[in-house]
């Protein structure tokens, strides 16, 4: 982020009242449920989700999580370049604020759509029916694969003013997968081994992404990985059941990152399409025989786009060859066990 | 009483059985309207869409059948689209405020009112041996969708039976219709833009999740689809019409398949979403008067099979369709010889049809000119069965009309006498002053319906000049000396300009023109065909059988007659006085 982009929640806190419809108090009414998401709904979100499903612990869904997503809002689009209205903000900063609060009803399952439940608590005086409408539909499209902001409505107009629901839609959802960084992780109990197993590779995960930024300006995302030898030849149980090298499960994340940039690069201005991912992966060893250190690639458009059916050797060739080898989890375990047999 | 068997009455007012028992099955030529997939079905007025629609109801598929509802091979509900109910025009404030998700709120209430409604009244007392199902539908299903939408009022009898159930669940869409409507009408009045504070619902969150539910209960086909039956959705205004084309590409046929009829009216096929559906990936598409004006024999099959149908049912008369709607006798005799005259003429020994081919071209047009040149002047007679079936033009109201027409003009003259024909001379008479009408009468409402505003007063202005010089100058084809001397249609060289197609739409919409295509003359490519209406025919004196020539020409020369009717008949009489010139005979190049 530029050190000029400024934090959207400030900015938006900074605007007059005649910025909004009607000259309403729209500051007031964010934060009004904004404090009343923090004390009654996001504290609890992980309880719940613990309860309703025991096996999962989930990684950090609530005030944080919530904090962290409007950063990094503020880092995929500069506010001050007059990308979004006040009025949209709001509808950005309460979409953010609930977009994962659909957990507390049902846990993970259906999470996206359950958000709706939680707006229809606010009132007439803090929300109409068509802001909560609207609010709801931009949350529920930070997830899923049917092409959900494709399927909002083109440019809505309320109280006069243009509302672009893409636009908004596609800066939650990068937001969103940019903010999985260690920020999130519950490191403590990590380390204390108190994650259950089908939860643990989503915390180291996240405990392993150092940073995570969207550099405004240079279409590039930049992201930093720290993790131990340890880590790098541990196998983790993933989401299908099977065991896997974290390295492995950074890849895929990798890939899923990219595609995202790319899908919401449909919706955003030229000036903030965001189409390389630029990835560090650091291993913390004294061990010269580890390399490459860092693990260093990067995911960019290139050629025909058909991204979607290559592996993420086909499309970083060079980068993630060595030896005629695919650098994967294998690769590592191999080397790490062989070196360690020979000391 | 003696009942007029062609009597026409709107689908509605058939009961099941009397709709099953006329009707003729029409599903072999199209065939999309059943399968499970959402369909257009585009067609004039009268050409049978609302008929199909009302055949495929529960109570007529019922019967057809033979087996209860649940056994059904889905379960089709009816919503009309009338001028009057949800398209409010003066929603015109709503381009300042929520526009798409007001209009769709507004259409799902009202689909949704509807359907519950109609339940009631088609599987009826029925519903009273499922009430706990349908009661826990309400409580578990409509409620908590109503609540996540913000409906916070529902107050329901739960001791009511199935029936009533259903139709307070429909009395509850409707005052949310109504809230919502009253809304919009408020703000059109108003300086400032209040907010809109009730519930809003749309079709994936609320209408989808509820006819799936829907489905679950025992007393509808299991795992099929509900058809929503959208009859004359042309009456939408365009954002909703944007609404039901992003219904149609949300792909749920498994669980609903939307079938939308027009008159060709249909305002868009974009979507809220920006996008386009498109055919045959979104839906599939049928055109009656194209199919139908394409594929003639279909056609009078059809309307024979419908005939015949109808004088049984209501007559109890097992008669040919020929044999009461006879030709003019005299008028056949004389044409037949006219026909071997030209064929003995006209023979050749090396190309071998060359006679008859002449003889079955020319036939008519030279017994008119015998005629016309008589003391009789022009009575060519549009009497027999084959000549008011083309005449109708692939539209069946266009049959059945003057044909209950003659019918009462017939019992009412000969009151105690069984009718087992109408006479040659009723015939033209009727279809005579009926093709005048068609003219007259339309246009009439055009200029009526156009009178506040000056620019489609242009517009029917120029459709009137545009029909009559086209009647006009396909007549002077018919009695001239020209090879092809049967010329229905135009085809164009080139696209039409915004005023000529504008004029041409105009046309299309009121009838009085069909359209297709045509390959074009270096074989490179197709180009779009305008078919007049042979309900002009009479009117016109143009002979509605055989082989329809067409006619290449320019968009510039077309639109000469939009606004120069005179001449444009004027530049192309003086062509067909001079037959030998070949080059100037082909007119239109």
């Amino acid at each position: 982020m530029k050190e000029s982009n400024h934090n959207i929640e400030d900015w938006f806190l900074s605007q007059p009242v005649t910025a909004f419809p009607n000259d309403e108090n729209y500051v007031a009414k964010y934060v009004t449920i904004r404090d009343y998401m923090n004390n009654q709904i996001h504290a609890d979100i992980k309880a719940i989700v613990v309860k309703l499903i025991p096996d999962i612990f989930l990684n950090d869904h609530g005030e944080k999580h919530i904090k962290k997503v409007i950063e990094k809002a503020s880092e995929v689009i500069d506010i001050k370049d007059g990308v979004l209205t006040a009025y949209e903000v709001f509808f950005l900063l309460l979409a953010i604020q609930i977009h994962d609060a659909g957990h507390i009803i049902n846990g993970r399952t259906g999470h996206e759509e359950n958000a709706r439940q939680i707006i229809q608590t606010f009132g007439k005086e803090s929300l109409t029916s068509v802001e909560k409408r609207y609010i709801a539909l931009i949350a529920k499209t930070h997830s899923g694969k049917k092409d959900p902001i494709g399927n909002l409505p083109e440019n809505q107009v309320v109280s006069n003013q243009i509302i672009n629901l893409k636009r908004i839609a596609a800066i939650l959802r990068l937001a969103d997968e940019l903010a999985d960084d260690a920020t999130r992780a519950s490191t403590f109990l990590l380390e204390n081994e108190r994650i259950t197993e089908d939860s643990k590779i989503y915390h180291v995960f996240s405990s392993c992404l150092d940073s995570c930024v969207a550099l405004t300006g240079t279409r590039k995302v930049k992201m930093n990985f720290y993790l131990t030898e340890d880590i790098l030849i541990k196998k983790y149980k993933n989401e299908a059941g099977n065991r896997i090298f974290l390295l492995d499960e950074i890849y895929k994340r990798n890939i899923k990152t990219f595609l995202e940039c790319l899908y919401c690069n449909r919706f955003l201005s030229e000036k903030y399409r965001y189409n390389t991912i630029d990835v560090d992966i650091h291993i913390e060893t004294n061990n010269d025989l580890v390399k490459p250190n860092p693990v260093s690639f990067q995911l960019k458009e290139n050629g025909y786009p058909d991204v979607q059916n290559k592996s993420i050797f086909e499309i970083c060739y060079n980068e993630l060859r060595s030896s005629g080898r695919d650098i994967d989890g294998d690769y590592f375990y191999n080397l790490i066990e062989r070196s360690t047999k020979n000391d | 009483m003696i009942k007029n068997p062609f009597e026409i009455k709107t689908p509605e007012q058939n009961s099941a059985d009397e709709i099953v028992s006329l009707f003729v099955d029409v599903f072999t030529d199209f065939f999309q309207v059943k399968e499970t997939n959402h369909t257009f079905i585009n067609g004039p007025r009268g050409s049978g869409k609302s008929m199909m629609f009302r055949y495929i109801l529960p109570d007529c598929q019922k019967i057809v059948k033979k087996c209860e509802f649940n056994e059904l091979d889905f379960f089709s509900i009816y919503i009309p689209i009338k001028k009057t109910n949800i398209n409010i025009v003066d929603f015109e404030r709503l381009e300042n405020h929520a526009n798409t998700v007001l209009n769709e709120h507004l259409l799902v209430t009202y689909v949704l009112s509807i359907s519950f409604e109609f339940i009631a009244d088609t599987i009826k007392e029925e519903l009273n041996n499922y009430d706990q199902e349908i009661q826990n539908f309400y409580e578990k299903e409509f409620i908590s969708l109503l609540r996540l939408a913000g409906y916070q009022e529902a107050k329901m009898n739960l001791k009511a039976n199935g029936v009533n159930l259903f139709k307070q669940m429909a009395k509850v869409l409707d005052h949310m219709y109504r809230e919502c409507s009253n809304y919009c009408k408020r703000i059109a009045i108003q300086n400032e833009i209040v907010p809109y504070n009730g519930p809003l619902v749309d079709f994936i969150d609320f209408l989808l999740p509820l006819f799936q539910e829907l489905n679950k209960l025992s007393f509808f086909p299991p795992n099929k689809a509900f058809y929503l039956l959208f009859d004359d959705a042309g009456y939408l205004n365009k954002e909703q019409t944007k609404i039901l084309n992003t219904w149609v590409s949300y792909r749920t046929t498994k669980d609903i398949c939307i079938k939308i009829s027009t008159q060709h009216d249909y305002l868009t096929y974009l979507t809220s979403t920006g996008k386009r559906i498109d055919s045959p990936h979104d839906y599939s598409e049928i055109n009656i008067a194209t199919k139908y004006t394409s594929s003639g024999e279909d056609y009078y099959k059809r309307i024979k099979m419908i005939v015949e149908k109808r004088l049984d049912v209501y007559l109890g008369l097992e008669i040919n369709a020929e044999d009461f709607f006879p030709e003019d006798e005299e008028q056949e005799k004389r044409i037949r010889e006219i026909y071997d005259e030209i064929a003995e003429k006209k023979f050749d020994p090396i190309k071998k049809y060359q006679g008859t081919d002449a003889a079955r071209r020319y036939c008519r047009s030279e017994f008119v000119k015998e005629r016309k040149s008589g003391k009789s002047g022009m009575t060519y007679s549009y009497a027999g069965f084959n000549q008011l079936v083309a005449i109708s033009s692939g539209v069946i109201r266009h049959f059945l009309a003057p044909a209950q027409e003659m019918y009462s003009l017939l019992l009412s003259r000969n009151q105690d006498s069984e009718i087992k024909f109408i006479p040659d001379n009723f015939q033209n008479e009727i279809i005579t002053n009926y093709s005048e009408k068609f003219l007259t009468d339309e246009f009439d409402k055009i200029f009526t319906d156009s009178k506040d505003d000056a620019a489609q007063l242009k517009k029917a202005d120029k459709l009137k000049n545009l029909v009559d010089s086209l009647g006009e100058l396909f007549h002077a084809i018919f009695v001239s000396e020209r090879a092809d001397r049967v010329v229905f249609s135009v085809a164009l060289n080139d696209r039409p300009d915004t005023e000529l197609q504008e004029v041409i739409d105009l046309g299309i919409k009121y009838g009085y023109f069909h359209k297709s295509t045509i390959g074009n003359k270096t074989g490179t490519g197709r180009n779009s065909l305008y078919i007049l209406s042979r309900v002009l025919a009479p009117y016109y004196k143009l002979n509605p059988l055989g082989f329809f020539g067409y006619q290449f020409m320019s968009s510039d020369t077309l639109k000469i007659a939009l606004t120069k009717p005179k001449d444009f008949i004027n530049l192309y009489i003086k062509r067909l006085e001079k037959p030998e010139n070949e080059a100037e005979l082909t007119l239109f190049d």
